[in-house]
């Protein structure tokens, strides 16, 4: 399997923080990988830099072969990776339908002449949208939530709606961050058997930023990458990562 | 505001929503054509209008609702038209619909700028400063209105375009107060340059300002076909307002599809999240910087609507005061709804000069409150009432951000339902399985009937 996502040489300081520090890692295409680490060690902030959130200091990115250092956000999106953020940022003044009708690209309602000029077109792709966010919510079964507005929505179910907008931008590549922060225990298992369910539906890469140990291990993670003050320490399949000392070092001190 | 107390006075008599306000609508208009006591009729059209407000029936949508209280608004204002076109107060109904439509189509503006995209724009005067000098320079100098009216507009969409586009990268609260700057730098300009001082015929003024604004229509108005065709007590004010609604209208038109379309989502999307948006694969800068071209636009179309109603334009016209009433009419009327920029126009304008009604020196009000004024300082000077309209506007301001933060017409949920595709409501899907799973324990039993 060919490598979709190399990190090389990848610097990142906030002042006198470095937040990443000469990071390399590879992501195999299809792959579920995780990344875990202690709090303040640099995964939001790689998640940030390789969205294009954040400007890297230097080093390279390249996703499917394009460098992605430099390019906007918007444009790293329309190459197939999309992000979610920690807490969730759902929009919250409008409903969940019309959260998940953003992202898809190349709207034609995107552009102003569009919407007055050829209404029907823009109608008629309204259409194919909305059956297609309904296929989602179904997927994850929270259709009835639909015209509800997200700010009344709980955490977990957030969660799951963040999961689903993601999706509707047909990504290849997924960067989860922490996708079960603040959810009971029951929706945590289901939230991941939606993960690796849709992961090999459409023939997902995923990329989890994960504290759980108990999920990390499970036979569906393919790799793990476990990162400390902006570095990788340890790498591997998560039998191999369970035993590194740097490993346990890195989580329970020395 | 409307949740506290009123509402559980009411909650016994509460009737359907549509029914009430029919009945409130028809008592509106026959007490406006039956009676003859014109402030009775005022007050009683008053209550009934108020009456309309406070209902609140979760039956009906809020787009339902939102409609009626603009019917309900717009109808009262045109009937208190009616009421008062005999009496000295028709002079103040005609000017005051002129500004309404000036403020509606300020408040327009805003809503596309903060309403649906999220900018905090603060200079909203400057855009309207472009429309109306481009548009009363060009009339001035021998355009046809209907092209420099044009030109103005564009004039207006093209500045603020530009204007965007150097500043629109800085954050909300900066951008509030560079576009505030921007106005001002703009009207200190129209103090200084003297290429921006004309009248019909000669283009060298002493004083800053441009005098004689030919206005549109005037020669159409004043040919016999109109006069016989309106009513007898049509004026050239009047039928000047009947063209600034005409503006509004389309104004709204557009706006409304906009707002209605998967563009409006996007837009409100930037308002909820600027970051989230663009990470979402939207470029946000090209869409802010269009849509402060669109705003740009339709503030520019109230600019010549301010030249129409003056026909003389001086740099005080342009005071940052004009960007501030404009945020009221907005706030009151609702952000992001554009129905209420027409409703939040009509409320702010009559409050606004609602005071100039009793800047009458020997009337009862004035007689008391300079006798008072006297009481307490027997040096002072008379007063006179219009002081008191700032502060009444300003405390209308508060009591609406402290009660009713969404305004008089909440802004309604767009909701994609296309063609018929519905999807059941969060309650709704819960009842109808509970309800399958009773039609099948009532079949079981049933067949358990039939088996015994």
């Amino acid at each position: 399997m060919s490598n979709i996502l190399e990190i090389k040489n990848l610097y990142k300081y906030f002042g006198g923080i470095r937040a990443i520090d000469n990071l390399s890692m590879q992501v195999r295409e299809n792959s579920l990988t995780a990344l875990i680490g202690p709090n303040g060690c640099g995964k939001s902030t790689l998640f940030n830099v390789i969205s294009g959130v954040l400007k890297a200091d230097s080093g390279s990115i390249k996703f499917n072969g394009t460098e992605l250092i430099g390019l906007q956000p918007n444009e790293i999106n329309h190459l197939g990776l999309s992000r979610t953020f920690q807490d969730t940022k759902l929009f919250q003044n409008l409903t969940v339908v019309e959260n998940m009708m953003l992202p898809p690209k190349h709207q034609k309602g995107e552009k102003l002449i569009n919407i007055f000029k050829s209404k029907e077109k823009v109608d008629e792709m309204e259409t194919e949208l909305l059956d297609k966010a309904l296929d989602i919510l179904d997927l994850l079964e929270i259709r009835h939530m639909g015209y509800e507005y997200t700010k009344n929505l709980s955490g977990g179910q957030s969660k799951l709606v963040d999961l689903a907008r993601i999706l509707m931008s047909d990504p290849k590549m997924l960067l989860l961050d922490e996708p079960t922060a603040g959810v009971n225990p029951a929706l945590t298992e289901k939230l991941f058997q939606k993960i690796f369910e849709m992961k090999n539906k459409l023939n997902l890469t995923v990329m989890i930023i994960e504290h759980d140990m108990d999920v990390i291990m499970r036979d569906e993670v393919d790799y793990v990458f476990v990162s400390n003050l902006g570095n990788i320490v340890a790498q591997g399949i998560p039998k191999e990562v369970q035993k590194n000392k740097d490993v346990i070092e890195a989580y329970l001190g020395k | 505001m409307s949740k506290l107390s009123i509402n559980k006075i009411l909650d016994p008599i509460r009737i359907d929503y549509k029914i009430a306000s029919s009945i409130s609508f028809a008592i509106m208009i026959l007490f406006t054509f039956a009676i003859k006591n014109t402030l009775l009729a005022i007050i009683l059209n008053a209550i009934a209008l108020v009456y309309i407000y406070i209902q609140n029936d979760q039956n009906y949508t809020e787009k339902t609702v939102n409609n009626i209280k603009l019917l309900a608004t717009v109808t009262n204002f045109l009937l208190a038209f009616i009421i008062l076109k005999d009496t000295p107060y028709s002079l103040f109904m005609v000017e005051a619909l002129l500004f309404i439509v000036f403020y509606t189509l300020l408040a327009l503006s805003l809503n596309v700028g903060n309403g649906l995209t999220g900018i905090v724009n603060f200079g909203v005067v400057a855009q309207v400063t472009v429309g109306a000098v481009v548009t009363g320079l060009l009339s001035v100098r021998g355009m046809p209105i209907f092209f420099a009216f044009i030109w103005g507009i564009l004039g207006a969409a093209i500045f603020s375009g530009l204007i965007a586009m150097t500043t629109l990268r800085l954050k909300d609260d900066y951008f509030a107060i560079v576009s505030i700057t921007i106005g001002e730098i703009f009207r200190q300009f129209l103090n200084t340059e003297p290429s921006l001082r004309a009248r019909p015929g000669s283009n060298k003024l002493t004083t800053p300002g441009i005098l004689d604004i030919p206005q549109p229509l005037a020669g159409f108005y004043n040919s016999t076909l109109i006069n016989i065709a309106f009513f007898d007590w049509m004026n050239y004010r009047l039928f000047l307002g009947f063209i600034g609604a005409f503006i509004v209208l389309i104004a709204l038109l557009i706006v409304n599809v906009i707002y209605y379309s998967p563009y409006g989502r996007l837009l409100k999307s930037i308002r909820e999240d600027e970051l989230v948006t663009n990470v979402y694969g939207k470029e946000v800068f090209k869409y802010k910087v269009i849509i402060m071209m669109i705003s740009g636009l339709i503030a520019g179309a109230g600019g010549a609507m301010l030249a129409w109603i003056f026909l003389v334009i001086t740099p005080e016209n342009f005071l940052p005061l004009t960007t501030f009433f404009a945020w009221t009419a907005f706030i009151i009327g609702g952000r992001g709804n554009n129905k209420g920029m027409i409703v939040g126009s009509i409320i702010f304008v009559l409050l606004q000069r609602a005071s100039r009604l009793l800047d009458n020196a020997d009337s009862l009000f004035m007689r008391g409150l300079n006798s008072f004024v006297k009481f307490a300082n027997p040096e002072a000077p008379s007063v006179s009432i219009s002081y008191l309209q700032l502060i009444v506007v300003g405390a209308v301001l508060i009591l609406f951000l402290r009660f009713s933060p969404r305004g008089m017409l909440p802004e309604e949920a767009y909701r994609p339902e296309i063609r018929g595709k519905k999807l059941p409501r969060a309650g709704s899907q819960a009842k109808s399985v509970q309800t399958e799973e009773l039609d099948n324990n009532a079949q079981t039993n049933n067949k358990g009937d039939n088996n015994l």
